[in-house]
């Protein structure tokens, strides 16, 4: 074997411009598979790490929705303090809170923004489970107290980029649907949506929205060492009882935090899979090109094959002798093809980082090191059969009388 | 010239599996980027349609969300009184009000949310609203602004299925406890909305909502001739006063169909680049192929170019030959990418239509997309060739001669 490697080294040195330009090719293609794949795989962490926030033994209860559809729609079912009490007695639940999303006027420094506004539950127990889940805290100022009357959190988002001429300052009143709010915290980052919204306590968005007794959604976590979907199925049943729906005809969801993660999972899954096929042409193409090269290196060196098969090489020896030169091709292409995808999904991870704050962090596994690296080879090998074929069933002395 | 691509096609057929990979290489990614193009721009091309159908003398005004969430009532929402203002602005012939809402519907003893859009209670603004919603009867009728207690069907609800079993003109769906007679099946928009959705009075609506009078969506169709970009500026001026806000403070927006398409159309463009921008690295690949493929040319030819110089060639003479050979390759692996990518293109739309009902995707090839995809094969042909070229033309014949 090791003589095999000396003699292909040799021979790939000695048409150097060639093998760099095969290589080349071979490289684009592993560069940009590798910078797709743990740019979106670093997308999906982050994804996933809001979730995990959440945690895997969230439970969330909110009206059945359309799916689609213009927005401004409300959804038909709503759930309520009524709903909420339901969940907190459904047995396997050790905690529950709901909070009420809705869009809002901000008006400040004479410009006027739609904003989202969140709620904190007024309940101690609730509030803690909501700042916790949600890893709440604040940068700046001070969190809200359930006792606080007309005062606001704001979202990292909104105090960190310029939304209104004048930045928002702690202590300063803003207008929100025309009534008069003191900011007394800004928020740490939470994560990409809800970096983008206000908070402020229950009461005062149920009075600014006319909101009697809705939730937007209800958040419940389970008891440790309780599966999350037999107790939703538990929180589905009474909810059905209480409203006197039939099973299937409910007007809310019941969702797992588990189901919400997998199925955005799901979907980044197919995104990723479209980009990275049509990547993968282009290690075809690079293959193609190794094919081609071993094609005219075997033409090139008919001599010198009739001369190692009439000294008593066999057809295994030259074919071997081929598919290792062209192996080695494609590993030597996908090795620098890494480095340089790596450099890439770096220089992504910068770029987006300048321009989004810090979202994305590309992710490079040791499988997706490995892996390159063997697709490469293998790439390399099979490009390689074909001409390695030819070059072996060469009969010595027409090998031999070629010029 | 003519002698020149004579000899490039003398010598592309000496080395006819070397020149085969080579325009496999090339032909693969041409195919892939006319392929993406065809089926990008005929996607684009069937949007805009719907979008010309429902003309560019339309005016929308809407309530401004908050960015990132849906399912939330905004706060700057549209009413009656929204919908007499816009009337009030000059140049304006129609208005209509509709709305648009997720209802649990009942049929087949099976349930679901749908989404449900009004019809106007008055002729004129019922035929605009079914203009600008393209409603079309597949099926039975539509809704006239005299109808009570009927609806009318989206095509999935008629023909896949979504309750269990295809409903049909006659058919009677319970909402809110209410009973509705089906009169009409809606044709196929390929707006996932309106085709899982329904149509329904907007009386019975809002005895449904509960809502007395707000509205989702107000249009406007401006008088023949008048810029629609200037009466829109005017509504959102007379709504302003309305609401007394200022000039960049309003809480909803106004916006006209070209305004509409023209963002569409910019999202849609970034996606297709980013698209054909990976596709293209396999032809960045191909063009690689082509350099090393005349590299060894040149090499294998060494002694060739020596004569050639040595009975009198000159430098550029050499250079034009190679060229012509690279380009060559490029043009060819161009032509049957081209034809290869057309194949899958309309494969690609024969299995849609076939999955999801004709006219759904329609693969274009523009006489620009052929002749510029050959243009461009041609160029990363010579582009490759110009190195390995240049090197054959500096050959020093003495030099090239004693090669061997």
């Amino acid at each position: 074997m090791k003589d095999y490697l000396a003699l292909v080294l040799g021979s790939l040195k000695k048409r150097i411009l060639r093998t760099m330009l095969t290589a080349l090719g071979i490289i684009i293609g592993i560069a940009a598979v590798v910078a797709l794949i743990s740019l979106g795989q670093g997308m999906a962490d982050a994804i996933n790490a809001q979730f995990s926030g959440v945690g895997a033994d969230k439970i969330i209860i909110q009206g059945a929705t359309a799916g689609f559809g213009p927005p401004g729609q409300d959804t038909p079912g709503k759930v309520d303090e009524d709903d909420l009490e339901i969940v907190k007695r459904t047995p396997g639940v050790s905690r529950a809170a709901g909070r009420i999303l809705q869009s809002v006027t901000v008006e400040y420094a004479d410009t006027t923004q739609t904003i989202f506004a969140a709620s904190l539950p007024e309940k101690h127990e609730d509030r803690d489970l909501v700042i916790g889940a949600n890893n709440i805290a604040v940068a700046d100022g001070r969190l809200l107290k359930p006792t606080d009357n007309k005062k606001i959190l704001v979202g990292y988002h909104y105090w960190t980029e310029e939304h209104f001429p004048r930045d928002l300052q702690l202590g300063k009143s803003v207008l929100i649907n025309g009534e008069n709010f003191e900011i007394v915290g800004f928020l740490k980052k939470i994560g990409a949506g809800r970096d983008e919204s206000i908070m402020m306590n229950e009461k005062d968005l149920r009075e600014l929205t006319k909101n009697k007794k809705e939730y937007s959604a209800l958040f419940a976590q389970i008891v440790t060492g309780e599966k999350p979907s037999q107790i939703a199925d538990k929180i589905q049943r009474a909810i059905r009882k209480d409203r006197h729906q039939k099973e299937g005809f409910e007007d809310f969801t019941v969702t797992t935090s588990e189901e919400l993660i997998s199925s955005v999972n799901v979907i980044l899954g197919v995104v990723q899979g479209v980009f990275i096929g049509i990547a993968l042409i282009s290690i075809l193409v690079g293959g193609i090109g190794i094919m081609n090269t071993m094609y005219t290196s075997v033409l090139e060196r008919t001599r010198e094959i009739g001369v190692m098969k009439a000294i008593g090489a066999q057809n295994k020896d030259i074919l071997i002798l081929f598919v290792v030169e062209s192996g080695i091709l494609g590993m030597v292409g996908g090795a620098i093809g890494i480095l340089i995808g790596f450099g890439l999904s770096k220089l992504v991870e910068l770029a987006s980082q300048n321009a989004l704050g810090d979202i994305l962090q590309a992710s490079f596994s040791w499988q997706l090191i490995i892996g390159a690296l063997l697709f490469s080879f293998i790439i390399g090998t099979i490009s390689g059969i074909f001409p390695a074929r030819q070059a072996s069933k060469l009969q010595p002395v027409e090998a031999l009388r070629n010029d | 010239m003519i002698e020149q691509i004579k000899m490039a096609l003398r010598n592309i057929r000496k080395r006819k599996k070397r020149a085969a990979l080579t325009m496999l290489g090339v032909f693969i990614g041409i195919a892939a980027v006319v392929a993406l193009i065809s089926l990008g721009q005929g996607l684009q091309y069937t949007i805009n349609q719907q979008f010309e159908k429902v003309g560019a003398d339309k005016i929308i005004v809407q309530a401004k969300e908050a960015a990132g969430f849906t399912g939330q009532s905004a706060p700057g929402k549209m009413t009656e009184r929204e919908l007499t203002v816009t009337e009030r602005a000059p140049a304006i012939k129609q208005t209509a009000g509709v709305l648009y809402r997720a209802i649990q519907v009942q049929f087949n003893r099976v349930q679901r949310t749908l989404f449900i859009a009004s019809v106007p209670e008055t002729q004129r603004e019922a035929t605009l609203a079914t203009a600008v919603n393209l409603w079309e009867a597949d099926q039975g009728r539509l809704l006239t602004h005299k109808d009570s207690d009927k609806i009318v069907i989206g095509y999935n609800i008629a023909n896949k299925k979504t309750f269990g079993k295809n409903a049909r003109v006659g058919d009677t769906f319970l909402i809110s406890n209410q009973k509705f007679k089906v009169v009409g099946t809606l044709k196929r928009t390929g707006d996932p909305g309106l085709d899982n959705g329904l149509v329904m009075p907007e009386q019975n609506m809002r005895d449904i909502l509960n809502e007395s009078d707000a509205y989702s969506m107000i249009f406007a169709q401006t008088e023949q001739g008048v810029n629609p970009d200037e009466v829109a500026e005017r509504i959102e001026r007379l709504i302003r006063r309305d609401r007394h806000q200022d000039e960049g403070k309003e809480d909803f927006m106004v916006q006209t169909s070209t305004e509409l398409i023209e963002s569409f159309n910019k999202v849609f463009n970034i996606v297709q680049i980013v698209f054909i921008g990976i596709a293209a690295i396999s032809l960045l690949v191909g063009g690689i192929g082509i350099m090393n493929t005349m590299y060894t040319s040149v090499l294998e030819r060494t002694r060739e170019i020596g004569v050639m110089k040595a009975i009198g060639a000159q430098n550029k003479d050499i250079l034009i030959t190679f060229l012509v050979e690279s380009a060559l390759l490029g043009l060819t692996g161009g032509s049957i990418g081209i034809l290869i990518g057309a194949g899958i293109s309309k494969s690609v739309e024969l299995i849609v239509n076939n999955s999801f009902g004709p006219g759904t995707l329609l693969a274009i090839y523009p006489v620009q997309l052929i002749f510029g995809v050959l243009i461009f094969a041609i160029l990363i042909g010579a582009i490759s060739g110009i190195l390995p070229a240049k090197r054959a033309a500096s050959l020093k014949p003495v030099e090239a001669l004693r090669y061997e």
